[in-house]
């Protein structure tokens, strides 16, 4: 019996790393193919491969990049703006895809709404946007070793207590804030998820319903935050003072 | 099989030189050849289009020398844009010719060029003529392999400063996974200056890499060579030589994986779903199995000869090749202190962005300035062509008519292999005085005596996004963000707590040890009576039966005496009843005693103890202080 369950547990490694393998080796040539139906013209074709292999769970910046591509060159801007958004998470430095979404970001029609703040409201969201909810965590979690360090070398050390008093005073303070960051970065990306209209226009109305009036309309490649959905209606807002239902096929959230 | 009938429309539409030889008012009839050049054991197809007749008979095609003939079918196609699919691979089509379109396949008996004679042919009771055409049929030995790279100049022999232009063409017939070029003369060979040809606007051009990283615009299209259509990707370079002698274009290395096949893919776990027909045609769900494989491109010899130093004109500077030339001076009327510009222009073939300055003579009365050049070059065909414009200013010094001498450019014809010598001129100018002396423009001129001009921004002409990555990149599996991870949370702050607490409590104890004496001594006193203990073992294991039990009293004394915070004289069998007191039961105050005893027996009257009994006394005393331990904490 032993013998068997031992085959067994091999034969499953075995297999699992094949098709690891496999898929890597398979990831790489669907790739190049839909790079080649991409320089051979044939978008629709290159977007599906791209759409394939995330699906498959293969994902990279590239390939998100390659598939705005291949959207634009189809005429859909507004896929071609999500799928850079989502590029953006991978390859955050990348020239091409900045000047890519600049570009279609030119041609668009309508300006985009923005939400206005207060000037503390724009410095509070200034340093709760320069690193990522993960890096505020990592920031608070480092910040929080480093407390109880400098305070434990205090209870060991009398001479280096006072010391340890002041320094871990200010990285406490400093600490509250980072969690404070962490946390309502955390909340606001958890309220509103960002999401880009990708029909060439959506009515947005006020209530969730084909019977309610229609507020304003939105444009193929504009932004706007996702509040809930409710059956086949999405609650999303531009600004404080523009919000309304779309129809939940108009628009795709970026996460 | 829908791969040859794919190939066989394929054929009867692109590869074609469309000839129409009959009109008779709305009626067309057209005829089309799909190559003029195969393999014996290949085919032509041979296409006549009867547009403006409805229901046209099959046309009857007479007896063909060195030609089997057979019908193979008719299509009626509208003025639409129509798909055609070879091999796989999606092909659109432009507008397609109309009507009804007769196919017959040409099979030749032999090898060898044959002209098909003009045909005629009956539609409907009407009478058509077709036009003759040439077929060369090719041995099957001369068929080259799928894939293979030809490297040819449009001319080995040229003179310095000649422009030569050199095609790379990389031809192929399966699909390519990864490739590797390597070509020597890419960016540089010694005493040749090489640079890319203008891009032709209207084409569309894909990035090839080559040299590892180098990247360059190449053309990608479908040709027939040697009988056998391939997929070509080419792009060509300018080669100017600055120096005589006789060089060697080393040949272009590739290496590429190549296609052979397709398999399952293993990758998918849902292999059964994507089964169908439309994943089959698009190569979904499978992997390319691939063999590598390398190939060089022919070498190629250039003699560069210099120019002939007989008959040299002495405003020649170099130009080499075939060009025009032209002069403009402008305003021919103008007052002191306004500019006339002086535009040479070089036009043709050759060196164009080589050629200087023609020779101009010292015009006196004018002060003169720095020339200003604009190039452009363009490639029509193999023909690298272009035109230099030079620009000079000069502005009168004083008012009068002035005669702007006779200006020459000279250059090397290597059609005639002679110097040509143009000259135009002379250009007569009038300088009026200023109405107003004041009035005189005066236009700063820099330290370097150049016009202060401002320059120009550098203009974008049209936007478009950027092209794709060519590489996957770094491939990151979808996961949850890490503070979402409940253990990380726990990890994260539990640690440095419990380090905290750790550091806490060794701080408090250290400094215990610093200041409570007491304290300090107990904790010490274990260690301490183990030393006199160990000793007293060797004394025992050396049969010195009173060193032991001093040694062993000793030790005895020496944890009391630290662990109760005494001196070590006031330490012994006397404190047995306050031991006793502290927990040391009846039995064992008993056996404390009467190690003592013995001790003190055999210590001070040398008493005879048997082995037995001092292993005994060695065992007691170790128990005795490890219970002491436990009491006395």
């Amino acid at each position: 019996m032993k013998q068997v369950t031992k085959i067994f547990i091999i034969f499953l490694i075995f297999s699992f790393s094949g098709i690891c393998f496999g898929a890597d080796e398979s990831a790489n040539g669907t790739f190049f193919k839909a790079n080649r139906f991409y320089d051979d013209g044939s978008y629709k074709d290159a977007a599906l491969l791209y759409e394939r292999l995330i699906w498959h769970g293969v994902t990279s910046g590239n390939i998100y990049y390659n598939l705005g591509n291949a959207y634009y060159k189809m005429g859909k801007t507004g896929k071609a703006l999500l799928n850079y958004e989502r590029a953006k998470k991978f390859i955050p430095d990348s020239e091409n895809l900045f000047a890519n979404i600049s570009f279609i970001k030119s041609t668009l029609d309508v300006e985009q709404p923005e939400e206005t703040y207060s000037i503390y409201q724009k410095i509070w969201r200034g340093i709760r946007g320069a690193v990522s909810v993960s890096a505020w965590f990592i920031i608070s979690a480092v910040l929080f070793f480093s407390i109880c360090l400098i305070l434990g070398i205090g209870f060991i050390n009398y001479r280096f207590r006072p010391k340890s008093h002041v320094i871990s005073g200010t990285l406490i303070l400093v600490f509250i804030l980072s969690f404070i960051c962490f946390f309502d970065a955390h909340n606001s990306g958890k309220n509103f998820k960002e999401g880009i209209i990708i029909l060439p226009e959506a009515d947005v109305r006020y209530s969730p319903s084909y019977s309610g009036v229609v507020a304003f309309k939105l444009l193929e490649g504009m932004r706007a935050q996702i509040i809930r959905r409710q059956d086949a209606w999405t609650h999303i807002r531009l600004n404080k003072e523009k919000s309304g239902w779309v129809e939940s096929e108009a628009i795709e959230a970026v996460w | 099989m829908w791969k040859r009938i794919g190939s066989f429309i394929f054929l009867s539409i692109y590869l074609t030189g469309f000839t129409a030889f009959a009109l008779a008012s709305d009626e067309k009839v057209s005829m089309s050849v799909s190559q003029k050049e195969i393999l014996l054991g290949d085919s032509v197809v041979l296409t006549i289009t009867v547009e403006g007749i409805d229901n046209p008979e099959t046309p009857e095609l007479p007896t063909i020398p060195n030609f089997d003939v057979k019908f193979r079918g008719v299509r009626q196609e509208s003025f639409s844009s129509m798909t055609v699919i070879v091999n796989g691979r999606q092909i659109k089509n432009e507008q397609s010719g109309g009507g009804y379109k007769f196919d017959f396949e040409l099979m030749p008996k032999s090898t060898g060029l044959f002209t098909v004679p003009e045909l005629p042919i009956l539609i409907n009771g009407r009478r058509y003529t077709t036009q003759a055409f040439q077929v060369n049929v090719l041995d099957q030995s001369e068929r080259r392999g799928d894939i293979f790279i030809d490297v040819h100049v449009d001319k080995t022999e040229a003179y310095l400063g000649e422009k030569i232009l050199a095609t790379f063409k990389w031809y192929f017939s399966k699909d390519i996974g990864t490739y590797r070029i390597n070509i020597p003369w890419l960016e540089s060979i010694k005493n040749f200056i090489v640079t890319d040809p203008e891009l032709d606007k209207d084409r569309s051009y894909q990035r090839l890499i080559v040299n590892g990283d180098k990247q360059i615009a190449a053309t990608k299209s479908r040709e027939f060579y040697k009988g056998q259509e391939y997929m070509v990707v080419s792009f060509q370079k300018v080669l100017t030589p600055i120096a005589a002698g006789t060089y060697t274009l080393d040949p272009v290395f590739l290496k590429c994986d190549v296609v052979t096949g397709y398999r399952r893919s293993r990758r998918s776990l849902f292999g059964s779903f994507f089964d169908s027909d439309f994943d089959d045609f698009f190569g979904f769900g499978r992997d390319a199995v691939t063999e590598p494989f390398a190939a060089r491109s022919n070498e190629i010899v250039l003699s560069i000869n210099e120019v002939p130093g007989q008959n040299k004109p002495l405003e020649y500077n170099g130009a080499v090749g075939r060009f025009t030339f032209d002069v403009d001076v402008k305003p021919l009327s103008l007052k002191v202190g306004e500019p006339v510009t002086l535009t040479m222009k070089v036009a043709g073939s050759g060196n164009i962005e080589q050629l200087e300055l023609p020779h101009i003579p010292d015009i006196k009365s004018f002060k003169s300035y720095e020339p200003e050049s604009k190039v452009s070059v363009s490639q029509k065909g193999g023909d690298v062509r272009g035109e230099k414009i030079f620009e000079k200013v000069l502005i009168p010094r004083s008012a009068g008519d002035y005669e702007i001498p006779e200006i020459t450019f000279a250059f090397f014809n290597p059609d005639t292999g002679r110097y040509q010598r143009e000259v135009r001129g002379p250009f007569s100018i009038h300088v009026a005085k200023p109405e107003k002396e004041e009035e005189v423009k005066v236009i700063a001129i820099t330290s370097e005596g150049a016009e202060d001009r401002p320059r120009r921004e550098l203009k974008v002409l049209k936007k478009d996004i950027h092209y794709i990555m060519t590489d996957i990149g770094r491939i990151v599996s979808p996961k949850k963000p890490i503070y979402k991870n409940i253990a990380l949370w726990i990890l994260v702050y539990l640690i440095p707590i419990t380090m905290l607490a750790g550091m806490f409590v060794f701080g408090r104890r250290r400094e215990r040890l610093n200041t409570d004496i007491a304290f300090a001594r107990s904790r010490e006193a274990f260690k301490s009576s183990r030393i006199f203990i160990k000793q007293a073992e060797s004394a025992l294991k050396n049969g010195q039966t009173r060193e032991f039990y001093d040694l062993l009293i000793k030790g005895i004394n020496t944890y009391l005496a630290e662990k109760l915070n005494r001196q070590l004289g006031s330490v012994g069998a006397a404190l047995a009843e306050e031991l006793k007191a502290k927990g040391l039961k009846e039995k064992e105050c008993k056996e404390f005693k009467a190690l003592y005893a013995r001790a003190n027996e055999v210590i001070f009257s040398s008493l005879a103890v048997e082995a037995e009994k001092l292993k005994k006394d060695f065992k007691t005393a170790n128990e005795l202080i490890t219970r002491l331990e436990r009491i006395l904490r």
